[in-house]
């Protein structure tokens, strides 16, 4: 609405002109453009202050933005920007295209030299600002170079060659480069408001003042998606949300949800959770209800998109929201920030709104709003999807059922020989060094003593003699968990030492920790040890291992945190796990089989 | 009536005060009418009036009765079913 956009304008005068941070952080944005942008500072300075910035903006001349660029000295590169909006109008940058029609091949000729020119001003914007992330319009086409031609394929009508130009556009994106996807937005909401053409003959404005104020929210939804952490886990309400009624007054057979009407809202809601959890995003339960009766639905209604094992917790019960969801966070160690909760009644939002730092939305009332809401919710978006998040959706799927394995064994040791646990233990070498890096830096709860060596450090462990770098990979019958833990031995003479010993949380409680230290106390006493030093260094993070070497068999020091096995009496290896090792093998090796 | 009105759309989008705004402003006389508030100005008078003016107008209506003729010279070209 245009009274919308005159009191953003006003508002982000306001915050232009206010040397009141109110504590945000400052982001500086430099705007280079090819016409007239002057709504833009204000509009992006709103924009920013949803995200949480403080904005400070500079406007460059207008259509100065290629100058701007080549100048090493211009008012741009001074004012070191942390952002830097860059939108060329096609119809700008084609000018000449839109003065008269040109052949084909001068068309392709005219995109390539374009494009090229573009990857070369942006390069020298990125190196010469190393900090600075350039946001990239995608331009929408407010005008084809021949409208009144009407073959999309007909060269005068110029459409093959804009089309061209903005998908090599997209290509430049990548690292610090962000595209801001202005045309594809254009394309869905609607490219005919943009501009206005009695603004264009005033001002030499291309886009109107609220098509500015979009762009605007657009560059401050990239923003965004870099800055914000991604929601991790979507916590759902069952009576209401998940399906229409109350399933302990209706019955399993008569609630809403079905192919049809208000059932089909709530079966699409359904199936938009279940694409989050394709992409990585942890489902769970939060509902006050009786648990059989629950389980009844999803047992028995067919209308379910969703099964009890999409889910991968739950607390079903008649205890207040907000201690579930905080019990919920510690089971899958995640942190209450990082949910959605989705509850269709207000109370209930607001009760764990109080009380835990969780997302509550407010689920639109209508269930039919309830699909396009959630697709839309910001928390969930992301640049790109990582192979790590189809992973680890497939990871959080098997965890379930190996905690369903494990509540369905009768004891610890039942549950660890029905998952027929593998490990192999090897040379750490190049082809393994990027992932033990990894894991150096982000093991923080099984680490003894948080030392986080790079992949140079590691890689320098290779050949030096005295110290051995060891990978626990682990097999079992849910699938391959890959490389998850990381031994260093420092051998000196008769004393060897533990210099590292970390292993990621997905594996612990399952014996292979204490398989890992037993092949430790062999490896050394095979290389001449005859006792071996292990030390515990006490972060915020890792008090879980406090005790784990008195717990492996060493004894304690009389120096706090330093251990000694004596490698003469070694315990024998733990129950639960087979070990492969390959220990011995020279290095380099070569394959893994 | 409108005049009254109209200086309140302006203080607005000059972010002034009503009372600031002499009935012979013109564009260039008032602290925030410049050519970009002049635009401002004119979107503001649209969404206010729910009318549409012409580039003619926009570039035409520099002074405060100028402005309240093209609004009254647009309200007429909408005829009375239109009007809200």
């Amino acid at each position: 609405m245009m009274q919308d956009a005159l009191q953003d304008l006003a508002e982000g005068k306001r915050l232009l002109s206010s040397d009141d941070a109110g504590g945000r952080p400052e982001k500086r944005f430099a705007i280079l453009g090819s016409f007239t942008l002057d709504y833009l500072p204000p509009f992006l300075a709103c924009a920013a202050a949803r995200c949480g910035f403080l904005a400070r903006v500079r406007l460059a001349g207008f259509n100065q933005w290629r100058q701007e660029i080549l100048d090493p000295s211009s008012g741009l590169y001074a004012f070191e920007p942390d952002v830097v909006v860059l939108y060329a109008a096609v119809e700008d940058v084609f000018l000449d295209l839109y003065q008269g029609p040109a052949p084909r091949e001068r068309q392709e000729e005219r995109v390539r030299a374009e494009l090229e020119g573009m990857a070369s001003l942006i390069e020298r914007v990125t190196s010469a600002l190393p900090k600075a992330s350039v946001h990239l319009v995608i331009p929408p086409i407010l005008r084809l170079p021949g409208e009144a031609v009407a073959g999309a394929r007909e060269p005068a009508r110029g459409q093959r060659a804009l089309e061209s130009y903005l998908s090599g556009l997209r290509g430049l994106s990548g690292g610090r480069v962000v595209a801001v996807d202005f045309d594809w937005h254009a394309r869905f909401h609607g490219a005919g408001n943009l501009t206005d053409d009695r603004l264009w003959y005033m001002a030499r404005m291309r886009l109107g003042m609220e098509a500015t104020r979009t762009l605007a929210g657009l560059i401050g939804y990239y923003l965004e998606l870099g800055a914000l952490p991604r929601a991790k886990a979507a916590v759902v309400d069952l009576d209401n949300t998940l399906w229409g009624g109350v399933a302990g007054e209706d019955g399993w057979e008569r609630l809403e949800l079905g192919p049809e009407g208000v059932g089909l809202a709530f079966q699409e809601f359904q199936r938009e959770l279940a694409r989050l959890r394709d992409a990585g995003v942890l489902l769970a339960i939060c509902s006050k209800n009786d648990e059989a009766t629950a389980w009844e639905v999803f047992d028995k209604n067919r209308g379910m998109a969703l099964k009890r094992e999409d889910f991968s917790a739950w607390r079903i019960n008649w205890l207040d929201k907000s201690e579930n969801l905080r019990s919920l966070a510690a089971e899958l160690g995640l942190g209450v920030e990082s949910f959605v909760f989705l509850d269709d009644d207000p109370v209930q939002r607001a009760g764990v709104r109080a009380q835990v730092p969780a997302l509550v939305p407010d689920l639109p009332a209508d269930p039919a709003a309830r699909p396009r809401f959630l697709r839309e919710l910001r928390a969930f978006h992301r640049l790109a999807l990582t192979e790590e998040d189809a992973v680890r959706s497939k990871l959080y799927r098997e965890r379930a059922e190996r905690e369903a394995l494990k509540s369905s064994s009768k004891t610890l040791s039942d549950f660890l020989s029905s998952l027929r646990q593998e490990a192999l233990i090897e040379r750490l070498k190049p082809a393994t060094l990027q992932r033990a890096a990894q894991l150096c830096q982000k093991t923080n709860q099984f680490n003894l003593t948080t030392r986080r060596y790079g992949e140079a450090e590691l890689s320098s462990m290779l050949a030096a003699p005295g110290l051995r770098a060891y990978t626990l990979s682990l097999r079992d019958s849910f699938g391959d968990n890959g490389i998850v833990g990381l031994a260093i031995l420092r051998l000196s003479g008769e004393t060897a030492e533990i210099d590292t010993l970390l292993m990621s949380c997905r594996v612990l409680g399952r014996t292979v920790e204490h398989a890992f230290a037993s092949f430790l106390a062999r490896a050394a006493a095979a290389s001449g040890a005859r006792s071996l030093l292990g030390r515990h260094i006490p972060t915020a993070k890792n008090g879980q291992t406090r005790d784990f070497y008195a717990e492996a068999g060493f004894s304690r020091e009389g120096e706090p945190g330093l251990f000694r096995l004596d490698l003469s009496a070694i315990p024998p290896p733990p129950p639960g796990v087979s070990v492969k090792d390959k220990e011995g093998a020279p290095f380099p090796s070569g394959g893994t089989s | 009536m409108m005049r009254a009105r109209l200086k309140e759309i302006m203080a607005g989008v000059f972010q002034t005060a009503a009372a600031d705004i002499p009935d012979d402003a013109r564009l260039g006389s008032v602290p925030g009418w410049d050519s970009l508030g002049h635009i401002t100005l004119m979107m503001a008078i649209e969404a206010e009036w729910n009318v549409s003016l012409t580039a003619d107008a926009m570039q035409n209506a520099l002074t405060l009765p100028a402005v309240e003729d093209f609004i009254a010279d647009a309200l007429k070209a909408k005829g009375p079913k239109d009007r809200p």
